[in-house]
């Protein structure tokens, strides 16, 4: 099984008016069809590793390679053609394009990864009603709520079929409810061979949907543990969803 | 030593309290509800927190206690001063007197010094600069070597202890804090806290903190649970396990 | 391709006000620079395209009666000449038009038909090797009875096809019916050039010569060498050679003659295309600083476009764009605008010649225009734009901004110095936090005000020479022409008996030989104290002895001569001795005159009588009873008119162009600080928001915004008033040389200091009123909205 993603000794040292290391020396991989969520508190540097899987940042050494792509020494041209067709990206504060309809935002991932007019509104328009937001279309994103904005973030993400979805606290700044949903629609995503990296500092929300869990502190990994698909309670969990709804 | 903090302290009277606290965002479909109906009341000299995940409305809350942000009904009331019936310019006045604050991000102005940074409120007021104050305020919050630095040169620790000693200057009657420690490393967030505590500990200062981190929450006296713009428990002490079980069942 | 144009017109669509600041400027400017360059290749080439059609002739030259006919055609083969027609018999004769239209029937009456100057020229076809005449109303001459006149004659005088001119000849009239009108492209208009041709068949002239008269001969030639005056006069050598001497009268030269017909688009060119230079540089300006603000304001976005996965090349291209569609919408309704009020002055020039209009859309001057401001706004774009392309993604989403420069921490050190109120320091800073766009603000405030400031000193300047009789040509209210057989001590008698009489001064021309100068330089004398009617010397004093002169700056130029020479020439043949005493300011002949006493004159010609008066009335005459008075004594033999010192179109025309273009920029610097402020407010939201949570009043706030807006104001109104200042001299130097004349030594106060310091404050108030509107959206934003993460 071919590894998505493979880090090699990566660090980042941040220079600003006091020295801070980010991330200190870490090797991982991950592969096809996991589902891992990398967990710990602020300060650990779980999202500069996820920036830098993403090629939105450079480590100062070491390797990153994603979807057997070496992201050493790419230039910001190469990097962002990279992200079109190798990443998805969904981020804790959704990130839409204000100046855009939900269509539009959609339409311009696709159009980015050069798929062509007809064949990428199909897409985007598919994609909008499975996430069950495509009667918003036409609306822009200030009017949305959380929940419908990550969606449509989702859906972006999706939209060129990237190898890998990576989610940066996706729940992050969503109510109880809207995040529940939010996850479920990843874990299906995920079911149907999408390998998903996602990073979060709530243990819970890890424990019930990855299968794969590393922790970290102050930049390094310190734990990374494989859950066992616990049938029973998966179960017990639903029932309390269900519950809470009536 | 700093004085104690300008409140006229009459036993049971709360430094702030709200009732029936309401605000609502947004129009028809895509409307929300922030806040629901919500009571509290805090008294002085104590550590507060107001906890609960995103969306819950603490941040919201916190404003709307500030004087940030008007509600859509309810009252506020700081100090025995109702908030409603104040223009911008008297609410501003107010906020000067009576309220400090230290927020998650941005809390600094870039462009000056450390120390120009702390001792802004009182210039803005047009007040005179208490030197030897500043000086003790300075060495409490370990930033006396630090007080020509600007904000750029500051680790993210030394930036929030900055906003500690400008929210502390005018000994006002309440400190809002809004996730103080949201953005810091482990060792930088230990430093903030052990600040807060011991402004409340030795100065007799009434914090107000949201926050989302129980190792925060478990410094304060006090801990109020919001979910869905409702206050659901209210608490004394807990220690972060127990916050953390609390917080499981919310979810 | 598509995903950069989606972003673009989604971007567009949002941030209006942005691209209508940026669609203003540039239609402003785009007006401007059509307007110019439609002028600059539109109506210098009327000239010339009816030179060429018409044949014209390099040279008119008028002869004296020393020379026979068959001589005159043998010069038509002299070496250098390609063609030559001619020669002509010529007389100056005055006529009397015989309809008298209703509302003159009064002023007939009382001061008899006018009488007007012609000088007649026999000829028997309109067309032939040279110096065609172009028929443009009537048809050429039939027969004997007929006369033909030019146009811009015949409009002066509002004379008809059909009507009859009565040609004064001794004691008799000779009527003549005019059969048509020409244009003669080697004659000057009729306000510029007295007396104007007419022709009339060669057996017709010999009955229109009076006793007194000095009929002459007249050629017109074309030569191989004709590009500068000096070409000419070379030209003219071989020609003289073969002449007796002294056969040589004036000579016109089609220079002049084209001068002439483009002095006033040639002034107002000069304005059009410095100012167009200065828009356009503006709009570099406000380009440039809108971009850098779009970039920084838009740098979440450029951040998340760059995260999902648009290349830096990409954000290049959609700033760009982001710029170029307003720029280009702009010139859509720009040039058409610049095109329409070029008409009046490219129509007029055509017009004068008998041209049709030139086509109304001047492919070049378009597309130059359209290119320049691609270029320039593409270029203004895309540098910021590049920069922010090689933004890291991650960074740009968090800090939502730039960081501040080093530079600017350091100016903020320097103003902790001063002692000012903390809301004032706060916005001193702010003005300089980027001191990039701070520059460009400031240039743009400098052009502004520099603009103003010129155009209120040359709308005083010119006002005062319309008022100065030493710029217009002499406070006199009465002109009385004498005919040669009225006495003149009869006229001067009747004149000084009137108590209305405040001063005479009699007038007369001659040709004036200079050595050195081999074309005639034609001279006023006078007779009484000129300087009674206001007219005085520049530099060096007025004439005051015989064989004084006192000239404008081109004759001077032309001779060599520094005021205080002597030099030589002769009147009449007479050799005499003259002293340029002073320099004046004339623009007849485009200031290639000399004025000298009468009794210089005297020297060279004894017996001759000044024909023209000049009356300078006492305060509060009536002129129009004092014109009857005078008629009344002999209405047949004097002509008797009010001067009326109305204002030239030309100065009119300049002071409205130059006032439309100040006010142009004067638009554009209040849109850059517009700009300017509404950027810094809205890239200190956070800072703002976090001062009001300090306690920051509103009130406050709005002095803060409102500081930095005057600092701008006020550095750009320091610098940019001396600018204007100075650019008032040289335009007004330039504009005199224009006109052959200078007026470096004379210094008009145009600005006093009031007028200065109102300026410098009017243009910080104009900042400030540009900075409220944004002041007042800092000031009352809620600081919970700011601080709320998204």
């Amino acid at each position: 099984m071919t590894q998505v993603i493979e880090l090699t000794q990566v660090s980042k040292v941040y220079n600003g008016g006091a020295a801070q290391t980010a991330l200190d020396g870490i090797s991982m991989s991950v592969a096809s069809g996991e589902f891992v969520a990398v967990m710990g508190p602020s300060g650990s540097g779980k999202s500069t590793l996820l920036n830098m899987v993403a090629g939105l940042d450079r480590p100062t050494s070491g390797r990153v390679c994603v979807g057997g792509r070496d992201l050493t020494g790419l230039s910001e041209g190469e990097l962002a053609k990279f992200r079109r067709t190798h990443v998805g990206i969904v981020f804790q504060f959704f990130h839409l394009l204000n100046d855009l309809t939900v269509l539009d935002n959609v339409l311009v991932a696709a159009e980015l990864a050069g798929i062509k007019r007809s064949a990428a509104r199909q897409q985007a328009t598919a994609l909008l009603a499975r996430l069950e937001i495509a009667d918003k279309a036409d609306v822009y994103p200030a009017e949305l709520s959380g929940g419908q904005r990550q969606r449509v973030a989702i859906a972006r993400a999706l939209v060129n079929r990237p190898p890998l979805l990576l989610a940066d606290e996706p729940t992050g700044a969503l109510d109880s409810r809207s995040g529940d949903q939010i996850m479920e629609l990843i874990a299906a995503i995920n079911a149907s061979g999408q390998t998903v990296v996602l990073v979060t500092h709530d243990a819970k929300l890890a424990a019930r949907h990855a299968q794969r869990v590393i922790s970290m502190s102050d930049g390094r990994i310190v734990d990374d543990a494989v859950l066992e698909p616990a049938a029973g309670t998966r179960s017990l969990l639903t029932f309390q969803r269900e519950e809470a709804r009536r | 030593m700093l004085e104690a903090p300008d409140t006229t302290v009459t036993s049971a009277r709360p430094v702030v309290a709200a009732e029936h606290l309401t605000r609502l965002y947004g129009e028809g479909q895509a409307q929300v509800a922030a806040l629901r109906d919500v009571e509290v009341a805090f008294q002085p000299g104590t550590f507060s927190a107001v906890m609960g995940p995103s969306g819950s409305g603490k941040s919201t809350l916190m404003h709307l206690l500030a004087g940030l942000d008007r509600p859509t009904s309810g009252t506020v009331t700081i100090d025995g001063v109702e908030l409603n019936g104040l223009n911008d310019k008297k609410l501003t006045l107010l906020r000067r007197q009576k309220v400090g604050f230290v927020f998650q991000f941005f809390n600094l102005l870039p462009m000056l010094t450390a120390e120009e940074n702390i001792t802004l409120p009182l210039r803005i007021a047009g007040e005179r600069v208490d030197e030897a104050s500043l000086r003790q305020l300075l060495e409490a919050v370990g930033l006396a070597d630090r007080k020509e630095h600007r904000p750029a040169e500051l680790s993210g620790g030394q930036q929030q202890r900055v906003a500690i000693a400008r929210a502390l200057i005018t000994r006002p009657a309440v400190i809002f804090a809004d996730e103080p420690t949201g953005n810091l490393d482990s060792q930088s967030s230990r430093e903030v806290l052990d600040m807060l505590r011991r402004a409340v500990d030795d100065l007799g200062q009434t914090i107000v903190m949201v926050t989302h981190d129980a190792q925060a929450a478990a410094v304060a006296d006090r801990i109020v649970f919001l979910e869905d713009g409702r206050i659901v428990r209210d608490e004394g002490h807990l220690t972060a396990d127990q916050i953390l079980d609390v917080m499981k069942v919310l979810r | 391709m598509t995903a950069v144009w989606r972003k673009t017109l989604a971007s567009l669509r949002r941030r209006r006000l942005q691209a209508v600041i940026i669609g203003l400027v540039v239609l402003l400017a785009a007006g401007t620079a059509t307007l110019a360059l439609t002028l600059l290749f539109g109506s210098t080439n009327a000239y010339d395209q009816a030179f060429a059609q018409q044949r014209g002739a390099h040279v008119l030259q008028e002869f004296t009666g020393g020379a026979t006919t068959v001589q005159l055609a043998h010069t038509a083969r002299a070496p250098g000449v390609t063609a030559a027609a001619g020669p002509w018999r010529t007389d100056n004769i005055t006529v009397e038009p015989a309809r008298v239209p209703p509302d003159e029937r009064q002023m007939v009456a009382d001061f008899g038909p006018p009488k007007l100057g012609l000088e007649v020229v026999g000829r028997a076809s309109p067309a032939g090797p040279a110096d065609d005449l172009r028929l443009v109303a009537g048809h050429w001459l039939r027969s004997g009875n007929q006369i033909v006149l030019t146009r811009s004659f015949a409009l002066a005088q509002s004379l008809a096809v059909g009507e009859t001119l009565n040609a004064v000849v001794g004691s008799r009239r000779v009527p003549l019916i005019i059969a048509g009108e020409v244009i003669d492209v080697d004659e000057m208009d009729a306000a510029n050039q007295s007396p104007q041709h007419a022709w009339v068949l060669p057996a017709t002239l010999p009955r229109l010569i009076g006793p007194g008269d000095q009929p002459g001969y007249e050629m017109a030639y074309r030569f191989r060498h004709a590009a500068t005056n000096a070409a000419l006069r070379a030209d003219l050598v071989p020609i003289k050679a073969l002449l007796p001497a002294g056969a040589l009268g004036f000579t016109r030269s089609y220079i002049d003659v084209r001068n002439n017909y483009n002095i006033t688009s040639a002034l107002v060119l000069t304005f059009l295309l410095a100012f167009s230079v200065f828009a356009l540089g503006a709009a570099a300006l406000i380009v440039a600083n809108i971009v850098t603000g779009a970039v920084l304001a838009g740098f979440r976005d450029i951040g998340i476009m760059k995260a999902i996965g648009f290349t830096p090349g990409q954000v290049v291209q959609m700033l760009v764009l982001q710029m170029l569609v307003p720029a280009l919408i702009a010139c859509v309704v720009g040039i058409p605008l610049g095109l329409l009020l070029s008409r009046p002055l490219v129509t007029q020039s055509a017009d004068a010649l008998g041209l049709p209009p030139p086509a109304a859309l001047s492919l070049p001057a378009v597309l130059l225009v359209i290119a320049g401001v691609v270029t320039v706004v593409a270029v203004s774009a895309a540098l910021p734009a590049w920069r922010a392309g090689r933004l890291s993604p991650v960074r740009a989403i968090v800090s939502g901004t730039a960081p501040q420069g080093r530079k600017a921490v350091g100016l903020a050190r320097a103003l902790d110095r001063l002692h000012l109120p903390p809301t004032v320091r706060l916005g001193a800073g702010q003005a300089f936090a980027r001191p990039l766009r701070a520059g460009f603000t400031a240039v743009a405030v400098l052009v502004g005000v520099a603009t103003v400031t010129f155009a209120v000193g040359l709308r005083t300047t010119l006002m005062h020479g319309l008022n100065d009789p030493a710029f217009n040509g002499g406070d006199y209210q009465i002109e009385v022409s004498r005919l040669m057989q009225y006495p003149d001590a009869r006229l001067m008698h009747t004149l000084r008996a009137q108590p209305q009489t405040q001063a005479i001064v009699a007038r007369d021309w001659a040709s004036v030989q200079v050595n050195g100068i081999s074309q005639p330089v034609q001279s006023v004398f006078t007779r009484g104290d000129a300087t009674k009617l206001g007219l005085r010397a520049l530099q060096g004093r007025w004439y005051a002895a015989p064989g004084e002169a006192v000239a404008p700056e081109a004759f001077m130029k032309e001779a060599h001569l520094r005021v205080g020479d002597y030099f030589t020439g002769s009147i009449n043949g007479r050799r005499l001795r003259f002293h340029l005493v002073g320099m004046m300011f004339d623009t007849a002949e485009f200031g290639r005159i000399l004025y000298m006493d009468f009794s210089t004159l005297h020297r060279a010609m004894p017996g001759e009588v000044p024909a023209d008066y000049l009356v300078r009335l006492r305060p509060r005459s009536d002129p129009t009873a004092y014109a009857i008075r005078v008629n009344r004594t002999s209405r047949a033999d004097l002509t008797v008119n009010i001067q009326n010192n109305t204002a030239s179109s030309v100065i009119a025309t300049v002071n409205d162009v130059v006032l439309v273009l100040a006010l142009v920029l004067a638009v554009i610097a209040a849109a850059a600080v517009f700009n300017t402020v509404l950027l810094n407010t809205r890239e200190r939201v956070r800072d703002t928001a976090v001062l009001k949570a300090v306690g920051m009043a509103p009130r406050q706030a709005i002095l803060m915004v409102a500081t930095s807006a005057a600092i701008l104001g006020l550095i750009g109104g320091i610098l940019g008033i001396p600018a204007g200042v100075v650019l008032h001299g040289v335009i007004l130097q330039l504009m005199a040389n224009l006109v052959g004349n200078t007026i470096s030594p004379l210094q008009y106060q145009a600005f006093s200091a009031p007028l200065l310091l109102g300026l410098v404050i009017a243009g910080m108030l104009v900042a400030v009123l540009g900075a409220l509107l944004p002041a007042r959206w800092a000031a009352y934003t809620g600081v919970a909205e700011v601080l709320h993460a998204e």
